[in-house]
Formats: C-alpha cells, structure tokens, sequence
C-alpha cells in the first residue's frame, strides 16, 4: 500500500534528486500552488530555477460538508516548477509517475489540450491536463505570462493533484477512505475540517468584515508596492484572494460584481509582478 | 515570374522525408497546420524548379509527415526583377542614375533589361538567370514556415520560434542521408515512435525504411488508417453485443486526434444506468469521458461503453476499472441530476424561470414562454394546429433550462430533448413532447408542432436579439439569428405552411418595439432571397419577390412553377415574353395619372384585341393565383404574348392625342398588373 504520505515523500525525493529546491506550503491561503511566491514571483526572474513543493489548496466554493466523496474544499497539491522547461520534460513527468508506484506503459496516458488561465493572477499558459484511465491526475502548463508579464525563461509548471494520484493508487471510494498513513486515514484528519469549513464559507463568513478586510488589503497593498516592499505586499494580495473566494462561497458577490473583484486582484498582481521584474533589473539580487 | 514546367520523367529522383516531432497539438490544429505546410513546402520546390512527384502528407498528434520524390538540386531559371517606373529609369531616351543605380544592384547591363507595362504605366524591368537551389537550401526555410502557419494559440518554450507546443525534433532526409538544417536536428537518421514503447528514440538507414519504423513502433501515421481501425473496432464490438455502437462524428474525429495508435477498451457500467434516457447517457459517456455509447435494436441504452486508449500496450483489464469507475461516477450525476429534475417537474422549472434572464435587457425565461403562448395563440388557425396543445408545448418550451441537467455545462446541448424527455414523464400528450423535443433544431422537422413551435421560438430570438441589439454584422452573430432565419425559411417551406412572415414579425416583435419591424424585415427578407437564389435563377427569384415575399411557401411554389414551365414547356416563348414585359414595364413606368380605360378610344384593331385577349383571361389568372395554380396562371398570362408583340409592332403609344395616349397607357397598365398578380417578368434576365 502506497500511502498518501508515500506520495508526497516519492515526489519530493524524485524532484529533489532532478536538482529542485523542496519547498514548503506557504504560510497564508492560497487556491492553488501557482499562489505561492515560490512560483508567482521567481518564475519572473530570469535565472534558472527548479523547485517543488506541496501546497494545500483551498477552494471555499467546492466545499460539500464532507459529504461528497470527491469533492473538498480544501486539497492537496504537489507543485514542481521547472524554469527552463527541459526537453525531455514529459519524460521526467512520467517517469516520476512510476516513482510514485504507477506503471504508464499499462495504462491509459493521455495528454490532452488544456490551456490555462488565471485571471487574478494575469497569468496564462499552453499545456495539458494529463488523464490516467479517464482520470484527471496533473496539470501541466507552459507559463508564457504571469502578472501580465510576458516570461523569457519559460517555465514548465507540473501541478499533480495529490488526491486523485492516492485514490488511483489505493483504489479508495472517496477523499476520505485514502489512507495517509497505516493508521490514518485522509478523513480522520480532515473531515471534521471540511465540516467546520463549509459551514464557515457558506454559511457563517462575515461579509462586512470581509469586505472591509478585501479593502484594507487592497490598500495596504498598494502602498507596500509603492514603497519597493514587494514580498510584504504580495502577501496582502494573497490575503485578497482568498477573501475574494470567501466572499463568493458566501454568495455576496454578484455576476458583475464577481469581474470588478477578480479586476481589482489582477491590478494588484501585476502591480506587485512589475515591482519585482524592476527591483531585480535594479540588482536587487 | 515565369516558371517553366518540368516533366519528372528521365530525371533521378529520390525520396525525401520531412518530420516535424512536437509535443502534443490540440485535435483542433491539426489538419489546418499539416496543408499549410505540405502547400508552403511544394511552393518552394515549384518555385526553385525542383521536380517532383507523389507528395503525401500524414499527421498525427506528435507529427507531421511530408514525403515526395525529387531531385537534389533546382534547375537555373530566369527571374523577372521589378524596377523604377520608365520615366525615372529613363530620361531622353537615356538611363538616369536611378536607372543606372538600379542595373548596379544587379549587376547586368542595360541589355539584361526591359520595359513593361503594368497597369497604367510602364516599368524597367531586368531579366537575372539564378542558378537552381538545392534541397537542403530550400529546405531551411522550413523553420521559418512553421513559425508563419497560423494556429488559434501559440507559445514560446525558450526557441526563437513560436508553435502552439514545443516542436523536440525535425528529420530531415534525403534518400539515406540527414539533411541538416537549422534547429533541433538530428544529424543521424533518428525518429521517435510511440511514446509508450520502451525504446522510444529510433534510428533508420533511408527514407523507405522510415515509414516502417513508425509502423513497428505503433505509429499509424495515416488519418484514415487510424479512422477506420476506430470504426472497425466500434463496429466489430457492436455486433458482439448484438447491438449498434452510436458512431458519434465528432467524437471520432476527436479520438482520431488524439491518438497515434487508438486501442478500443470495452467499458461495462451498472445495468440501473441503462434505464437513463439514452440522449442523456451519450450526451454524458462523450463529453464527460470521451466514451461510445451503444444501443439495442430499440434504441435503448446497453450499459457498456467504450474508449480508445493511445498505448499498444495498454492492460486492458486494468484501464478499464479506472474508466468504469470515472464512468460510473458520471453517470451517477446524470440520474441524480435527471431524478431531482422529474421530481421537480416541468411546472415548477417554468416558475423558476421567473428568475432567470433570457438575454440581457430581454426579459426572463418565464416571459420569452409566455411570448411565445401569445404567438401559438394568434397564429394555430393559419398553421391548423390544435391551440391547446401548441400553447401547452410553448408554456414548457424553456422550462429545461432552469433543469440539473441542462444547466451542467456538458449537458447545455441537451436542451429542448430533456425538455421532451420531462414532458413524457409527466404523460403529456405526443405533440406537446415532441413540439419541445425538437424545437432547437435547425434541419426541417416533420412533426407540425415541432416545427410550428421552433418558427415561434425563433422569430422570437430574432426579435429579441434586434431588441438587445446583438446583430448578426457579417461573420459576427453572437446568436447565431442568420442561422434560425433559415431555419424559419426552410421549416416554412417543408411543412407547407401558409403563414405571412410580415404578420409574424409585426407580432413578435409587439412586446419589444415596433420599430424593430423594417429592419427585420430587412434581414427576413435578404435571408429569404439568399436560400431561394441557391437553388432558383436570380432572375426567377426578383421576378417573384419584386410582387410577394412574406409567403415563403407560396414564393416557393412560384419558383417551382417556373421552374417547371421553363423545364417541360417551351423555354423559348418564357424569355420572349420577358422581353415584352420590359417594354410594357418601360412605358407603364411614365404613366402619371391612372386614366379609365374606354374601349371607345380605341383606334386601332391591335388594342381591341389586346384588350379581348386580356379579358378572356383576367378572371381565369386571378383565379388560378388564388389556387396556387401557378402553372396554369403562366399558361394563361402567356397566351397574351403574341397580342402585345402585335401591338407594339403596330400601334404607337405617345401619340399627341392626351386622350388616346393615356387610354393606351391605361390598357397596358392593366395588362402589366394582371402579370403581376404572378410576378414582375420584367426582372427575367434575357441572354442576347
């Protein structure tokens, strides 16, 4: 039995030994690992760089209060920047699926177009979504622009989703059957935390705080970027984010209200990007 | 520049290969990229004078493949080089210094030189002979055309060249050796076969044994050898089953493009899935998993499915449990969406619509139903339809979409079929349920209130989409309203319906604006014009929609009696009479004041008989118009061709005499109208 733990053990020791940094999760919410400025902010420098890390991400929205099998709002991703993207880059992916303990040559591997977009995030690329027996398990994207910034030293960025990879691989029935470890399962960490988190995001957010906290983000924001402190105001975009997210769980954010926030998130993100681009032309580093 | 043509026989050719290896292209790209290049590639070879023969061109997700035979090296061809316009070459019969600075750059004498004529002026012109390229010359060009081929979405990857994914190989060979051009080249004979065999990296010793590397590698590089092992499989697994696997087009053209060796799993999911509406489970096993669906003799759901796998080696029996599973969990949605729907009811979901926005600015779901009651209410008499049940069918029509099923975005194409599905469940009558099933299509529908149904619903988006000022503006129709124009057209046509177009604009558009009536009619009217001049003479069709154009149907019938005349009885004597008809409509045109016609002005015995002529069959045309008998109406009409040539040959109509004159216009203006009542014939075209 490969158990979850085992997953994020393989992949970490499988991308280490192809001379990436391990990461750790960021320390604020984040919907995805793409957030996390391991990714956001150092794939606009123009160095070469390798890293990998594992991110849980949290999607108010897709919370179910623990009861759909498939569905959580808050899951577990493994993110592996690759910056350049080597040539023989969906080689090393797959062969870092056998490391995780799946065999591609029995199965059904599929790469199929999947062009990503974040629209908070300014940031788009061409790739695939990689699909085992049917089953979505990656995201792999060439960056070709993040916070509006067109990138020269293109970057791969392979995002596996932890979950789905432990249910293939255990053939559990649900998020919550995955074994974490002999004893543990994914639901007796998590459910109780799915439970309370739903409730939270759907029911018992506080709007009017959170809409005052989106502001005063946005604003504090603002004026770190002016004031050169990059990293500090990435943080408070972040921060936005996810009261952006929140806010929608909550349902308190209309359809046109819905593109004025995800607007305001993009302002902010290229802000910050561009602040970061010149401060390394500058010889910050 | 003048090419000469060469003839390949005698001449030693040899085969060459071009492999473009790239990671894998979106289906979509494909085609459109492979003839560009194969096109762009035999440009140069043409333009440099290289013969060749047999080019082929092959793709599949991973590649592109262009193969031919051809010499090494062009011949040496002359080329024609633009220069300055003659009066600055020249000036008193002598080059100037642009003309002298011009045979310079190329270096040639003035003899090398001439003039020629473009346009309106005349340039100086040089003659160069260039020496024939050779292949691996040309063939450096290739980078430079991929780069120019146009694809939706391109991405850079840290080359100088954009593709819309990386390109990792190019081989390039000429007989047994490589021919090296810029990027990513192998100087060996090397290729890359299916990513799944265990040595994916594969050399060759020439171009012959190429394609057998691929092919031992599970490389089926031909479209149409992948395309039929896909329909042979389907085939072959449908009549296992004893039953008929549903060849859905575009899904196969999907797999097609997605695979370079398609290897068919067969898929069996739980039987309680197989009592789904079959719509709905197809509609699920192909968007949510790219799967087929089969069915029994009936028609009914079997509970297997199948997809195709891009791996020669695939373990079937392991594949197939994460598909049937993924399977299983899609269809599992699909009941649950289906069963909270039927729970629900079609009732409710049109209350639901009072929530929801048709289009912006345009009113709610539960309005457009309630428009659309109105029009099923004005119109059932002329469509003779029972108004009951079209009004029952228009009360239901968008009810579907406030459903769980159609409102998930891979089932949205299901909309009006779940409708119909809802509305049996609920044991509404036949009609009711078809009316709704069908309503969305745009290809003729045989059942009345499905079609009458589909007319309202889409006079009703035209005048909304006016309304909302979302016009269709040459190739932009955000509502796709040029498209269910014609379906309007057609469906008008195929069930025979005798309906005023200009009665159904002015009350489809009542709830919006009237102004909305010229420039629908407007574009009604092009439409109409535009699907009659596809299969009628343009003439024909002015000549008919100059008199009539809001009954679709009945315009059709006069075409079709044109048609007719000019197919069975005599051709000749139709165009002879169009060219009376112009003369008759020349001189009518003059006619200030309509003056009583008195058969006492007459003078001469030609207007008499005219004017019997035309009584004998007035009353016969107007008649046979009446009855649609538009045949016998030309018979009639045509009768008074030998009259009117008599009459313009003999009688002279603008004489002095005010009286007489307008008593001669007045009886031609009668002649002209009683034509007319079938169409203007001055519009039919004579060829002289």
């Amino acid at each position: 039995m490969i158990y979850f733990q085992d997953i994020i053990l393989r992949l970490s020791e499988y991308w280490a030994k192809n001379d990436c940094i391990l990461f750790e999760p960021y320390n604020s919410e984040v919907g995805a690992g793409t957030f996390n400025p391991a990714t956001f902010l150092r794939v606009l420098d123009e160095k070469d760089y390798r890293v990998a890390y594992v991110e849980p991400s949290k999607r108010p929205r897709d919370g179910r209060y623990g009861k759909n099998p498939l569905r959580v709002q808050q899951f577990w991703q493994y993110q592996v920047i690759l910056q350049p993207a080597p040539e023989d880059v969906l080689k090393l992916y797959i062969k870092s699926l056998k490391y995780i303990g799946i065999e591609p040559e029995k199965h059904d591997l599929k790469f199929t177009e999947d062009d990503w977009e974040s629209p908070t995030l300014g940031a788009w690329g061409l790739g695939w979504q990689v699909e085992l027996d049917g089953i979505e398990i990656t995201q792999f994207t060439y960056f070709q622009e993040v916070g509006g910034i067109a990138l020269k030293n293109i970057p791969a960025e392979i995002t596996y989703g932890l979950e789905r990879i432990a249910i293939f691989l255990q053939d559990a029935k649900s998020i919550f059957d995955i074994k974490w470890n002999s004893t543990y399962t994914w639901g007796d960490i998590f459910l109780r935390n799915e439970q309370e988190f739903s409730q939270f995001n759907f029911e018992e957010a506080n709007v009017k705080m959170l809409e005052e906290e989106f502001n005063n983000y946005e604003r504090e924001a603002f004026n770190l970027v002016e004031k050169g402190l990059v990293l500090p105001a990435y943080d408070y975009t972040i921060k936005s984010s996810h009261i952006f997210n929140l806010l929608e769980a909550r349902g308190a954010i209309s359809v046109s209200e819905r593109a004025k926030y995800i607007g305001r998130i993009r302002r902010l993100a290229k802000k910050v990007a561009e602040t970061y681009r010149d401060k390394n032309e500058t010889g910050y580093n | 520049m003048p090419k000469k043509l060469l003839k390949p026989t005698g001449i030693k050719m040899k085969q060459v290969i071009i492999e473009i290896g790239f990671e894998e292209l979106p289906a979509s790209y494909l085609k459109r990229g492979l003839d560009e290049l194969s096109i762009r590639i035999e440009t140069l070879l043409k333009e440099h004078l290289i013969a060749y023969k047999n080019i082929k061109a092959f793709y599949t997700n991973r590649r592109y493949i262009i193969s031919f035979f051809s010499e090494f090296k062009g011949h040496e061809r002359e080329e024609e080089i633009k220069g300055p316009p003659k009066h600055i070459a020249y000036s008193e019969g002598k080059l100037t210094k642009a003309g002298k600075s011009f045979l310079q750059k190329l270096q040639i004498e003035e003899k090398d030189t001439f003039i020629k004529k473009q346009g309106k002026s005349e340039y100086l012109y040089a003659k160069i002979k260039k020496q024939g390229e050779t292949l691996p010359k040309i063939l450096s060009n290739i980078p430079g055309i991929l780069e120019s081929i146009e694809y939706p979405r391109k991405m850079s990857w840290g080359r100088s060249i954009l593709f819309p994914r990386p390109i990792r190989w190019i081989t390039t060979v000429y007989d047994n050796t490589s021919i090296p051009i810029s990027m990513d080249v192998y100087k060996e004979l090397t290729t890359f076969v299916n990513r799944f065999e265990k040595k994916e990296k594969q050399s060759f010793s020439n171009a012959e044994e190429f394609f057998s590397v691929l092919e031992r590698g599970h490389v089926i590089y031909s479209y149409e050898e992948r395309k039929n092992k896909i329909y042979n499989e389907l085939k072959e697994a449908g009549t296992k089953l004893n039953g008929k696997v549903i060849l859905d087009e575009e899904l196969i053209e999907e797999i097609v493009n997605i695979v370079e060796y398609p290897v068919l799993i067969e898929i069996k999911f739980d039987k309680r899935f197989s009592s789904l509406p079959t719509p709905l489970v197809v509609t699920a096993l192909k968007k949510h998993q790219r799967a087929f669906s089969i069915t029994d003799s009936q028609g009914n759901t079997l509970p297997y499915a199948y997809v195709f796998a891009n791996n020669p080696h695939v373990d079937s029996d392991l594949a197939k449990k994460w598909h049937a599973r993924m399977i299983a969990s899609r269809l599992e949605d699909a009941k649950f969406f289906f069963e909270e729907d039927l729970r629900m009811g079609l009732e409710s979901m049109v209350e639901e619509g009072k929530k929801v926005v048709w289009i912006k600015n345009a009113g709610t779901l539960y309005e457009k139903a309630e428009r659309l009651m109105r029009l099923a209410e004005l119109f059932y008499l002329d469509l003779n339809i029972d108004k009951e049940t079209i009004k029952k069918a228009a009360h239901f029509a968008k009810a579907d979409l406030v459903s769980n099923v159609v409102r998930e975005k891979e089932f949205t194409s299901l909309q009006g079929i779940m409708g119909g599905i809802y509305a049996e469940a609920q044991k509404e009558d036949e009609n009711v349920k078809k009316a709704i099933y069908h309503h969305y299509e745009t290809k003729p529908i045989d059942n009345k209130y499905a079609a009458a149904l589909s007319i309202f619903d889409k006079i009703d988006n035209i005048s909304g989409g006016f309304y909302a000022k979302m016009l269709p503006k040459g190739s932009y129709d955000p509502l796709a309203l040029k498209r269910q124009a014609d379906a309007i057209i057609v469906q008008i046509i195929h069930m025979q319906f005798n309906l005023s177009l200009a009665s159904l604009i002015k009350e489809a558009i009542k709830p919006f604006s009237d102004e909305l009536y010229t420039p629908i009619k407007t574009f009604l009217l092009e439409r109409e014009k535009n699907y009659f001049i596809k299969s009628f003479p343009y003439d024909h069709v002015n000549a008919i929609l100059n008199v009539t154009w809001e009954n679709i149907y009945d315009v059709y019938l006069r075409l079709n009696a044109f048609e007719k005349y000019l197919k069975h009885k005599a051709s000749g004597l139709f165009k002879e009479v169009a060219v009376g008809q112009k003369r008759l409509a020349n001189i009518v045109k003059k006619v200030k004041e309509k003056t009583l016609l008195k058969t006492s002005l007459f003078e001469q015995k030609e207007e008499k008989e005219l004017f019997d002529a035309y009584n004998k069959i007035k009353e016969k045309v107007i008649n046979s118009v009446k009855n649609k008998n538009y045949l016998e109406t030309l018979d009639y009409l045509l009768t008074l061709k030998p009259y009117i040539d008599r009459f313009f040959d003999n009688v002279f109509v603008m004489v002095e005499d005010n009286s007489i004159k307008n008593n001669r216009l007045a009886l031609l203006t009668q002649v002209r109208e009683l034509f007319l009542f079938l169409a203007d014939f001055s519009e039919i075209v004579v060829e002289t």
